[in-house]
């Protein structure tokens, strides 16, 4: 009994300690790794034009087009699956860190994500006290897992991400291939409404309206860009209007300027997906904002 | 309740705690309640039929052992054994494939029919109970059990054993009825093996099985939107994950039998490494193959009365093989692939291993080339597992064999297939030393060195587990 019990205060000692002493070891690795969100964390620096958004925010505003354009430096702190109430928690840890942007371009598709849902940003639970708490209430055992184990924390897609811009600072995330033909004709042949369906969550409305208040409290140039959808997907679409309408009430209920460009974009080889312009239609999409004046600070 | 569930992670401690503070019967009432509950997690309006089949079965082999009983009537008892097993097994596994399978062979001919459907859902398990009740009858009937449970309720936690209730190992009454009679201790040694096959079970479950899966379900899901080379990719995946999904299942249940006191027996054993089919049989599912080897294969003739006669057993066997895992003519495809491939192993032996000799190849190079084959082989049967229909394996294998493009572009799983390779790759390291007695035995006399492993498994599994909550494969079967 006495051998088997420390056998088991071994196992637990070494179990324990190589926990703490590796989750220390990709801590240091994340810190150092040039990845966006990892740089959030460490000292990034402040920037003129801040972005918040989904997958669409993320692929249609390149930070480095916007710097060679407009010469702002910029950050883009959108990605697939960040919800409107993510994006929220990343703006006010942006805001702690680094203060007021000059301008913040606001992507609003997220309005329809799981709002709860925190995915592959959990990595970041560690050294956002708001991002844990948003763990602690969508997966729980998730959140007390972390706790438990250090390493833990560290499995997400993310970490691989944040491994790979380890190497070298991040690849342009824009691409150049257009959409696969076959997919756009099956697109074209279905009728509106098999179409994905455009479903918004009242919590992130409420978290829009928390974003664009604090926009104006703080006197940032805030403004809501509803940047391209592939017509084949969006024209007709069953929940466009509303779509539209409810973004555009939360916006206008706060002054903050709305850029309807939905349609901004005809030409479908300037898409990857329905959802996502290649590399030639984000730089369309950029001189748009640039002839508006969004870049420059402007209405 | 899932082994890889909360519920699950506050049920076995209650379990082997209150396990080893009983003896004797109480022990044994508590066993069989305790796993009732587990099975009951899921559903339990299905508790009956288990109770149904122990209560058939054990009642039945009463009469088949009675020695002085004409063979006849102890034939009519086995019969009614099987009637009911199978008969349950039929209704709710097999009643609406057949249905639908001769409405449409109907239609096919002119004759305009609509199946009469049941509709039913299928019980967790059924598949591995029945077959472990069965065993238990065949044996009274053949004699090689001489004396019949007397002990309902030692009978009642044998057919409903927890760890191996809803997908195997399925543990014969002759080798877990006496080891049930005992009241076996503490055992700190069995306790701590049992612990590291539990370790190694869910390392093969969530970090292999559940990360292949993110490869293989997108590809199922919609084939057409990918290439060959994704399709390829998502092949060799899925014979990583259902060995993980399988073997790891196995594993966590013969752990926690160890923990009891109790020997499953194993049910995997590196079976990719196999050099020919019947090898693959005797590395796979081994208590399953065991199983139809001794109640089918061997009650159709076996090897005995010539090749031809051999073959037909062997594709027969398979056949039903295929078609115990699941009610669906992939599953019969599947199942035939591999009388098939034994078929031709058979055919085909002889010669290359008269040409190795001609060529004066190396031992350890045609082994290679034979496990290659094997394995490649495999793979390819598994796209018929896998598939929901015929049409969808069809689809992924016309894919794959035009060639359909050799590029992997964005949003195809990179990172889980990166996962995977390393983890695929931890798994075959280990398998193949696992395969040297000495690296085996000197792995297991150090107990620095065990300890350093669990901990190696506990680490990996929190840094690269997939906590999707995925069931096990197996559990529709």
């Amino acid at each position: 009994m006495k051998r088997t019990s420390l056998i088991v205060i071994a196992l637990l000692v070494v179990l324990v300690l190589g926990d703490r002493l590796a989750g220390a070891v990709l801590s240091t690795m994340v810190m150092k790794s040039a990845n966006r969100f990892a740089a959030l964390y460490n000292d990034a620096g402040p920037v003129d034009v801040l972005v918040l958004g989904n997958s669409r925010a993320d692929l249609h505003f390149s930070p480095k087009m916007i710097r060679d354009q407009a010469g702002q430096s910029a950050r883009n702190l959108g990605l697939g699956g960040i919800s409107t109430v993510l994006a929220e928690a990343l703006l006010l840890d942006h805001l702690d860190a680094y203060g007021p942007p000059k301008v913040l371009i606001i992507e609003p598709s997220n309005i329809i994500t799981d709002p709860g849902k925190v995915g592959d940003m959990r990595l970041f639970a560690t050294w956002s006290d708001r991002i844990g708490q948003l763990v602690r209430a969508d997966t729980p055992e998730f959140y007390w897992a972390g706790r438990l184990s250090s390493l833990f924390n560290y499995n997400t897609d993310m970490f691989v991400r944040v491994l790979n811009d380890l190497r070298a600072r991040p690849a342009e995330r824009l691409t150049r291939a257009a959409m696969p033909a076959n997919l756009l004709a099956d697109l074209r042949a279905a009728p509106p409404e098999q179409r994905e369906r455009l479903v918004i969550r009242d919590e992130n409305l409420l978290a829009l309206d928390r974003i664009l208040k604090l926009a104006r409290d703080q006197g940032i140039n805030a403004h809501v860009v509803m940047t391209p959808y592939l017509p084949e997907f969006f024209r007709g679409h069953p929940d466009a209007a509303h779509w539209k309408s409810a973004i555009t009430a939360r916006a206008t209920a706060t002054g903050t300027p709305v850029h309807d460009l939905t349609g901004l974009i005809d030409d479908p080889a300037l898409f990857r997906d329905r959802h996502h312009l290649n590399r030639a239609g984000a730089v369309q999409l950029v001189h748009a904002l640039q002839h508006r004046g969004v870049l420059a600070g402007g209405e | 309740m899932l082994f890889n569930s909360i519920p699950f992670l506050i049920f076995a401690p209650l379990f082997f705690i209150t396990y080893f503070l009983l003896r004797g019967q109480a022990r044994l009432i508590f066993v069989a309640g305790a796993s009732y509950f587990f099975y009951a997690w899921w559903d339990w309006r299905f508790c009956g039929l288990l109770l149904l089949s122990s209560v058939v079965d054990f009642w039945i082999g009463h009469f088949l052992a009675r020695p002085d009983m004409a063979d006849r009537r102890r034939k009519m008892w086995l019969m009614l054994s099987l009637a009911v097993n199978l008969g349950m097994l039929g209704i709710f596994k097999y009643f609406d494939f057949f249905a639908q399978s001769f409405t449409a062979v109907l239609n096919a001919v002119g004759i305009e029919a609509t199946p009469l459907l049941l509709n039913v859902v299928l019980p967790v398990g059924i598949s591995f109970y029945t077959f472990q009740t069965l065993s238990y009858s065949i044996d009274l009937y053949r004699r090689t059990i001489t004396e019949p449970e007397t002990n309902f309720i030692r009978f009642a936690a044998y057919v409903a054993l927890f760890p191996q209730l809803v997908a195997g190992p399925i543990v014969r009454a002759a080798a877990l009825l006496p080891q049930l009679r005992e009241d076996h201790g503490v055992d700190w040694a069995r306790i701590g093996r049992g612990i590291e096959l539990i370790a190694w079970g869910f390392f093969l479950k969530l970090c292999l099985a559940d990360t292949a899966s993110l490869v293989v379900d997108p590809r199922y899901a919609k084939p057409e939107f990918y290439n060959a080379l994704s399709h390829l990719i998502g092949s060799f995946a899925f014979s990583f994950q259902i060995y993980g999904d399988f073997a790891g299942y196995s594993l966590i249940a013969i752990g926690l039998g160890a923990i009891m006191g109790l020997d499953f027996g194993i049910n995997f054993n590196r079976p990719y490494f196999a050099t020919s089919f019947g090898d693959f049989w005797t590395r796979w599912h081994i208590s399953l193959s065991r199983w139809i080897r001794d109640y089918i294969y061997i009650s159709l003739g076996g090897n005995r009365g010539g090749e031809l006669r051999t073959f037909r057993n062997l594709c027969i066997t398979m056949f039903l093989g295929g078609l115990w895992h699941g009610a669906g003519w992939n599953f019969v495809v599947w199942g035939l692939l591999h009388g098939f491939y034994q078929v031709l192993q058979r055919i085909f032996g002889p010669p290359f291993w008269r040409i190795v000799g001609f060529l004066r190849l190396p031992r350890m190079l045609s082994l290679g080339i034979l496990m290659l084959t094997v394995f490649l082989l495999t793979t390819f049967a598994w796209i018929f597992f896998r598939a929901d229909n015929f049409d969808q394996a069809w689809t992924i294998i016309g894919i794959i064999a035009r060639g359909e493009g050799w590029t992997l572009g964005a949003g195809e799983q990179m990172i889980a297939i990166a996962k995977m390779t390393v983890f695929a790759a931890i798994v075959i390291v280990v398998d193949a030393l696992g395969l040297h007695q000495r690296a085996r035995q000197y792995y297991l006399d150090r107990l620095p060195l065990r300890i350093a492993g669990l901990a190696a498994l506990g680490w990996l599994i929190a840094l690269g587990g997939t906590f999707s909550g995925a069931s096990f494969i197996y559990f529709q079967f």
